[in-house]
């Protein structure tokens, strides 16, 4: 067991953990956070479509569609 | 007084504001469906009060087009109605501590709360009242439970009592109060959450959308095809002895007789509602014999799917390929909803985030899509020609589509955001609501296309009655003759085509085409102009400018088509045309974007 950061399109699919960051614009972190994607949330990675396609990962109840490109910059710790 | 019903996109606002005005809104499960507001009214207390559904949106700082319009609403407001999904009540409830700041009176709904006891999520409505000292009352906008208890509380309603909280503390504070109200049982994976994750997964989501999309098609197609037939006979059985006998009191021939009911043929036999052009045989027969029932199949399969929630997850699989056009995958839905009808297609347009985006999306919608009143003829028309006639008009729409598109993304400036998306879960739509959905839809439908169809096929036929059609064919003939290779006679259905594209496509019917005529002939009609009423929203859209720009480009992309299709359609069978058209699309995706990159660098080496 360690803990480790990640970007959320680099998770495995059904893998779970904390946002501890978003390396992104401030217009980028208003938008995540008005979805509930901020520092702090508990995130479940869904699913990457292939091609580096949009990744989907779920806060709470919510299912949340996210381009590749901002994927990569939410940061977040997994436990292995 | 004026009462806002306000909260997160697809939450059930729409619903709650059609049962609480008994006005008809569009209801559907994904993020964006309603993109202008829509008022009604509600009587309490023997006075009208104004009820506004506004657009919904996550924060106060919005992004597109339809979120301005609501946060500028939420300003003039009196008291806010905040609907809030009971299942997402933490994010939800971002948007109601924001809210906080214009101090307006608010009530709160949980709504959907029928959703979040059978995801085995319980909330305090007291406690969660006495901790922001509004009331809150447990609705469900699509049974209707609880809304009568909305009228008393607004009138009631008091200002939230929240502190004022920066954005990173607004979450934390959120979280408390999550804690105090919400309590979770767990449970296990239901079978429509398994659907939910089979398509969105890598491998079989894409595979699941094929299947959708072509299995939707082909019902269409041959159900259609069963039921107009059906319709027809049903035409010669009850309406043609009308005709024949209102034929007899005009006379049998004459102006009058041509105008209305045109060319019925010998008596003896059936008559030929298609060939005939008067108002009342073809005019009646295309709209309700042919277009209707192909509506009515569309409505039906799509009002399902945009209730289930596939939608946004289409947009998901198709993210990917709406790149290589220079948008992201939520375009996929204003572009699904104008295969129904162009005009609600270009309204959905409203939600996307930049200028570019909203051009991309709407130019190469209403030049290449067909809405299904004209597809329907153009099934009829090239389908009687033989399958592959269908598959070639549809190929050579999907290549212009492709082709346009990827020219856009490198000359229209601006910036495509990334995709972000809520994807809601799938909901089974309710029987009631679909059939009351797909009965304004065609409502709407037969108010529209009954009169125009007639008025066209009217106005056709006084315009060869008085030769003005022959003026203007021999004026186009260059283009129409010359580049595109149709008689002059097809000028009619270019005129009537900008009025309605349906009645259009009917009208090529007498004209004795051949077979790569016909093709060549509906695909001019879908690109060279859209409709009057979807032009109209265009322009209201997009601005005059960039509306006039939209109409060059479709000039440019019909004689194109037009002039490969004529030149193809010399040299090779259509079977080759489609496959060459496929090719084209190959090549392209590669040679743009290189011609695009010499061109840039050309115009650089010049600036130094």
């Amino acid at each position: 067991m360690q803990r480790k950061t990640v970007a959320l399109s680099m998770m495995r699919n059904r893998q779970q953990g904390i946002v501890v960051g978003i390396a992104g614009g401030a217009g980028s972190i208003s938008r995540l956070s008005a979805l509930g994607i901020h520092t702090g949330s508990h995130i479940v990675k869904k699913s990457t479509l292939i091609g580096a396609g949009p990744v989907i990962a779920a806060v709470g109840n919510t299912e949340i569609a996210i381009g590749h490109g901002m994927a990569s910059k939410v940061m977040v710790e997994v436990v292995e | 007084m004026r009462l806002l019903l306000t909260g997160n996109p697809n939450v059930g606002k729409s619903a709650v504001f059609g049962h609480l005005t008994g006005v008809s809104v569009t209801t559907s499960n994904y993020p964006g469906t309603t993109v202008n507001y829509t008022k009604g009214f509600l009587t309490y207390g023997g006075e009208r009060h104004e009820v506004i559904d506004v657009p919904g949106i996550y924060q106060l700082d919005p992004e597109a087009e339809a979120e301005k319009v609501a946060v500028e609403m939420i300003a003039d407001g009196d008291v806010l109605i905040n609907v809030v999904d009971s299942t997402n009540l933490e994010r939800n409830l971002n948007l109601t501590l924001q809210l906080a700041g214009y101090g307006k009176p608010m009530v709160l709904l949980l709504n959907m709360s029928d959703d979040a006891k059978h995801k085995g999520i319980y909330i305090d409505a007291e406690k969660l009242s006495d901790i922001l000292g509004v009331d809150v009352i447990r609705t469900n906008g699509a049974t209707g439970e609880g809304i009568k208890e909305i009228p008393g509380a607004v009138f009631k309603a008091r200002k939230l009592r929240i502190p004022e909280l920066s954005e990173d503390k607004r979450w934390a504070y959120i979280g408390g109060i999550i804690k105090e109200v919400q309590n979770l049982k767990h449970r296990h994976h239901t079978f429509i959450e398994k659907l939910q994750d089979l398509s969105i997964h890598p491998v079989y989501g894409p595979f699941i959308a094929v299947v959708v999309l072509v299995a939707l098609f082909r019902l269409i197609i041959s159900a259609g095809e069963f039921l107009t037939e059906r319709i027809g006979a049903l035409f010669e059985f009850a309406y043609s002895p009308f005709i024949r006998w209102l034929s007899g009191i005009i006379g049998g021939d004459g102006i009058l007789h041509s105008l209305l009911l045109g060319d019925l043929g010998p008596a003896t036999a059936g008559i030929d509602y298609e060939a005939a052009m008067g108002v009342l045989t073809t005019g009646v027969f295309v709209a309700l014999g042919i277009v209707m029932p192909y509506i009515i199949l569309f409505y039906l399969v799509f009002g399902f799917l945009e209730d289930l929630g596939y939608l946004p997850r289409a947009a998901v699989i198709l993210d990917r390929l709406l790149h290589k056009v220079g948008l992201h995958g939520y375009s996929v839905i204003p572009m699904l909803l104008a295969c129904g009808c162009n005009v609600p297609g270009v309204l959905a347009v409203r939600n996307l985030e930049t200028r570019r985006e909203r051009f991309i999306t709407a130019v190469i919608m209403c030049t290449t899509i067909p809405c299904m009143a004209q597809t329907s003829l153009i099934i009829r028309a090239a389908g009687e020609r033989g399958g592959i006639y269908i598959a070639l008009v549809f190929a050579t729409l999907l290549t212009v589509w492709a082709v346009l598109g990827m020219f856009l993304k490198e000359t229209v400036k601006g910036l495509t955001p990334t995709l972000l998306m809520e994807v809601p879960p799938y909901r089974l739509p309710g029987l009631r609501l679909q059939l009351k959905k797909l009965g304004m839809r065609l409502r709407c439908f037969l108010k529209e296309a009954i009169p125009y169809v007639m008025g066209g096929i009217l106005l056709i036929n006084l315009m060869y009655v008085s030769g003005i059609i022959s003026w203007i064919g021999n004026f186009f003939s260059p283009i129409v003759k010359g580049v595109l290779g149709l008689p002059e006679e097809t000028v009619s259905a270019l005129i009537i085509g900008l009025l309605r594209k349906d009645a259009a496509v009917a009208l090529l019917e007498p004209l004795k085409l051949t077979d790569i005529q016909i093709v060549k002939a509906v695909v001019v009609l879908t690109l060279y102009f859209p409709c009057v009423a979807t032009f109209t929203v265009l322009i209201k859209e997009l601005g005059i400018k960039d509306a006039g720009k939209a109409v060059l480009i479709m000039f440019a992309a019909t004689l194109s088509a037009g002039a490969f299709l004529n030149l193809a359609g010399r040299l090779m069978s259509p079977y080759f045309m489609v496959l060459s058209e496929i090719l084209l699309i190959a090549v392209m995706s590669f040679v743009i974007p290189v011609l695009s990159g010499i061109y840039t660098k050309y115009r650089r080496s010049l600036k130094q």
